[in-house]
């Protein structure tokens, strides 16, 4: 795994300003993996690029590599891509990290779960990681080591997912609403929102609970243009602030947002709508400050009342535990990493195996060739069962001397000792060099 | 231990491990990916009451008659007819974690029932109470009771999720219960499906009271016990319907009554053997003379 580097910004070391330099499209990806192996010894090159990072995942087999050269070859390729000598590239080379080897893997392991992500546990890298390493696969430049990195990484990052609850809870108010309606009601699909007042988290409300299946909102507005055009927007209906009473028992979902000095829902509206509506609960979301419904609605009987700051406790607590899950995270992603590290050792060893096998298979060609000459020579018949029998037994005995060797190579190189193990292989059964390898047996 | 018996501890075996495993899955889903295990899961409680299933049957031929009466089989059949009820509703419903908090006490049930007597001990029952008629009132009243104890168990998770609400202690296990409609139509569904079940019982029981002029219909406490759980249905119903009571008030009133039911029937049974106590004292004092 030395041979792995990455080279990169996040929203942990740099500013947005310097982000956005380095930020590629993902339109550009293809041509700056294509201008990153021509600019520096890389191998495989993988770019994951998002708003809050960019980062450059390369292969180099060269053991003299520095991390001055990686990253050198890096920007000049960015700035090979923008068509110019852009100074702020150039500049920004000075905020970018660098790792390598284990480290380097790490990082990726941490950054496709999410335990470097601004927000901890958002699942949109994971997918943002994957079509990166998909772009770099399709476009040839992911084919081995790298690409079994990632592989194994985005295979960690689901196991993190599955294992912990750093991505259980929900993490903005809307989403938290959300997931409280859908706690009292179920399906949203039978829930109908009533939105009084017309501020933007009011809105955004709106719209996660029509995204999750709420329909036909009614709007109840000071301003009858307002409300209308948030009604034909949502496909509702819209009402003068007076009709207030009525619209509560047609209402489920409640989101208040006005900036009404004095509350406008009282106990008695709640009460009155309550009776008529058969004691169906009623959820209330009071996102207004001052608060627009009296807190005493709260304590009646299936009418479930949560203002701004209960919201906001919810989410507070859901980041505290998500933030509790990042060590039995981690553990999750050092067990991958190891599982990769002894893959990868084994990797070193599979061009010398691979050359074993050919050896044996010619020199059982050669022999089975030596005894249908002899048979001939003798005037013995040699069909297609003797040769068949000749074949299998001179394959056994040549499976049966290579099982030894090939397990203790296997072996040594779990061991980290596959190199010096491979090598004298080589040596003792004059092998091909590695150079001389078709290309696909080529680490 | 005889070849049917054995035959029957195995079924029983068989049924309890189909119940300990699907409760375990589906307790797994409430906080891990759900995917196809929520499936399985079923298939292994349907697995586990067929197996259920099979014993009553072989049992009822051995016997002769219905295995409904008689302590150890009326548990029996106890055990299976809330798991029809439940997954008569669960088909209905499609309510993915309601399994995740039934199944664990139908596993506990079933394994119990490894260690009662065989449900095939001989009967010290009258005959004329295994004729058909008795056998379906009978029948029909514990499936009153199995829909009555769902509901219970449908209030009690509703009580849960609303307190979690109401004090908005939002903690890791809220997402696991299911919703409050979801509960309060489970509610519903059980009251109404074991309000007719119970009711066509109790209609049976009583034919058969007034065609034999039986009396101890209104005495014994196991009818008596019937009559009242019909009462409650009647009641609840009624508060859902006409009251249009539903929620936190309804679930209290089911837990309330379930408890005054069960002490009722108790209280009931410890009466009924002290009155049989005293009702032969003559005949104790003749067998301790000497």
């Amino acid at each position: 795994m030395e041979s792995i580097w990455v080279v990169g910004a996040s929203h942990h070391t740099a500013p947005l300003e310097v982000r956005e330099k380095l930020a590629v499209g993902a339109g550009e990806l293809p041509r700056l993996l294509e201008a990153l192996r021509r600019s520096g010894p890389f191998e495989e090159a993988v770019a994951v690029s998002t708003c809050n990072r960019t980062e450059f995942y390369v292969r180099v087999e060269d053991a003299d590599a520095t991390p001055e050269r990686i990253v050198s070859a890096t920007v000049s390729a960015l700035a090979r891509l923008r068509g110019e000598q852009d100074a702020g590239i150039e500049e920004s080379a000075a905020l970018l990290y660098v790792h390598r080897g284990r480290e380097a893997v790490r990082h990726l392991f941490r950054v496709a779960a999410s335990l470097d992500s601004m927000v901890l546990g958002e699942t949109q890298i994971l997918g943002q990681v994957r079509e990166a390493f998909e772009t770099a696969r399709e476009n040839g430049h992911a084919q081995r080591l790298l690409a079994r990195t990632f592989d194994r990484a985005l295979k960690a990052a689901r196991a993190v997912h599955r294992g912990t609850g750093l991505t259980a809870g929900a993490l903005s108010v809307a989403s938290v609403a959300v997931d409280l309606a859908g706690q009292i009601f179920g399906e949203l699909s039978r829930v109908r929102p009533l939105v009084i007042g017309a501020g933007q988290t009011a809105e955004l409300l709106l719209r996660h609970l029509t995204a999750a299946g709420a329909r036909r909102p009614l709007i109840a507005n000071r301003d009858p243009e307002r409300a209308g055009a948030l009604a034909a927007e949502f496909d509702g209906e819209a009402f003068a602030l007076d009709r207030l009473t009525a619209c509560l028992e047609q209402a489920d979902v409640v989101i208040s947002s006005t900036g009404s000095p004095r509350p406008l829902v009282g106990i008695e509206h709640v009460q009155g709508a309550q009776r008529r509506r058969a004691s169906r609960p009623l959820f209330l979301i009071d996102l207004a400050v001052p608060r627009d419904v009296d807190p005493a609605v709260g304590t009646l009987e299936s009418v479930y009342l949560y203002d701004l700051d209960d919201l906001q406790q919810v989410v507070a607590r859901n980041l505290e535990r998500r933030a509790g899950e990042v060590e039995r995270g981690s553990r999750i992603l050092e067990a991958e990493l190891e599982k990769l590290e002894v893959e990868a050792r084994k990797i070193v060893v599979a061009p010398t195996i691979a050359a074993l096998t050919r050896g044996a298979d010619a020199l059982v060609a050669r022999e089975l060739e030596r005894v249908r000459a002899r048979f001939s020579a003798q005037g013995r018949a040699f069909d297609a069962s003797t040769e068949s029998e000749v074949l299998k037994s001179l394959e056994r005995i040549a499976r049966g001397l290579l099982h030894e060797p090939i397990r203790v190579l296997k072996e040594e190189a779990a061991r980290g000792e596959g190199l010096v193990a491979a090598s004298w292989l080589a040596h003792l059964f004059a092998l091909e060099r590695a150079e001389e390898l078709p290309e696909e047996d080529r680490s | 231990m005889s070849a049917t018996e054995a035959s029957l501890r195995g079924l029983l075996g068989l049924s309890a491990l189909g119940y300990t495993l699907s409760s375990t899955i589906w307790g797994w889903t409430l906080f891990g990916p759900r995917g196809r295990a929520v499936g399985v899961a079923r298939l292994l409680a349907v697995f586990g009451w067929l197996a259920h299933t099979a014993t009553l049957a072989l049992a009822w031929v051995h016997l002769g008659h219905p295995p409904l009466l008689g302590g150890t089989l009326a548990l029996h059949f106890f055990v299976w007819a809330l798991v029809a009820s439940f997954g008569l509703v669960d088909r209905l419903l499609r309510v993915d974690s309601l399994g995740a908090f039934f199944l664990p006490w139908m596993a506990c049930a079933s394994i119990s029932l490894l260690v009662v007597p065989s449900p095939i001990a001989p009967s010290t029952l009258a005959a004329e109470v295994h004729l058909p008629s008795i056998a379906a009132h009978v029948a029909l009243v514990f499936f009153g009771y199995a829909f009555f104890t769902l509901a219970c168990l449908a209030s009690t998770l509703f009580l849960a999720q609303d307190r979690a609400l109401k004090r908005k202690r939002i903690g890791p296990y809220f997402r696991a219960l299911p919703s409050l409609d979801e509960l309060d139509l489970l509610h519903a569904r059980a009251m109404s499906t074991g309000f007719a079940l119970h009711s066509a019982g109790i209609a049976l029981g009583l034919l058969y009271a007034v065609q034999t002029g039986s009396t101890r219909v209104f005495r014994d406490p196991a009818s008596l016990g019937a009559f009242a759980l019909w009462g409650l249905f009647c009641l609840l119903i009624g508060l859902r319907w006409l009251g249009r009571q539903r929620g936190r008030r309804l679930a209290t009133w089911t837990l309330a009554g379930m408890g005054l039911l069960l002490v009722g029937i108790v209280l009931a049974r410890s009466g009924q053997r002290h009155g049989e106590r005293l009702a032969r004292p003559s005949e104790i004092a003749s067998e301790e003379r000497p």
